[in-house]
């Protein structure tokens, strides 16, 4: 069993559930040949150096497996017949190179959405900051009370003093 | 003499971590061997040493095979 990733572009008119799918069905017939899926980046809609079958942007997605190389060919093949394929690339790798510590596949398709949670993010964003404004006037307001009440407590320090003196 | 001070030093044998860089996926390091064109740049030209070079090369050949970097630019169209 050696280490091996493919690179492949989906067309980029998919929509996120059947992009899962189909990075799911991809998943399953390299399982299906007897190979172990060790990591899967979803690296979004990019646009492509030149136009393949009329498409200039493509979504890219890495997969990295073991598999018996002997099998490797199958799994192309897979690939080829497949229509939401744009283009693959497989290449041997070394076991160290292996992403770890990646989000789960939903995850990552669900950042690539900017309808669903981009608007919430902004919308608590523009909260956030309606509060900082909010604080901060708040704050300036303190202490410019606080300011005069010292300010105040000095004028009559130093009128106590003068009067003292005056006094004397 | 005054020919020994134009000889360019490798980027990759000056700096080691920059080896790592080679490969298809890292196609912003890599578009930096390549010509307006799209050409890969001599060995020659940019003072990378024939053992990096072959490497570069290989990996330019498969970051063009994935849409990543373009086989030739035509300049007349920007």
């Amino acid at each position: 069993m050696l280490y091996y990733e493919s690179m492949y572009i989906v067309h980029p008119a998919l929509e996120a559930g059947r992009l899962k799918d189909l990075i799911l069905s991809i998943e399953k017939s390299l399982h299906s040949l007897g190979g172990e899926t060790c990591a899967l980046n979803v690296w979004g809609k990019k646009k492509l150096a030149y136009p393949i079958n009329k498409e200039k942007y493509g979504m890219y997605v890495l997969f990295q497996f073991k598999n018996d190389g002997v099998k490797n060919k199958e799994f192309n093949l897979g690939l080829e017949h497949n229509s939401n394929v744009l283009a693959y690339l497989t290449t041997k790798i070394e076991d160290d190179t292996i992403l770890s510590d990646l989000p789960s596949l939903d995850s990552q398709l669900g950042l690539l959405n900017p309808n669903t949670k981009e608007s919430k993010d902004t919308d608590n964003e523009i909260k956030t900051t309606k509060e900082v404004v909010e604080e901060k006037i708040s704050e300036t307001k303190e202490n410019s009370e606080e300011k005069v009440s010292e300010e105040e407590i000095k004028k009559t320090e130093t009128e106590i003093v003068s009067d003292t003196k005056e006094e004397k | 003499m005054a020919l020994s001070h134009q000889t360019k030093i490798c980027p990759f044998k000056e700096n080691k971590d920059l080896i790592v860089m080679i490969n298809y996926k890292e196609h912003k390091f890599l578009r930096k061997f390549l010509t307006e064109q799209g050409k890969i740049i001599p060995g020659y030209v940019t003072g990378v040493s024939a053992k990096y070079q072959r490497l570069i090369a290989k990996e330019i050949k498969k970051a063009r095979n994935i849409a990543l970097l373009p086989y030739h630019v035509d300049p007349r169209n920007n």
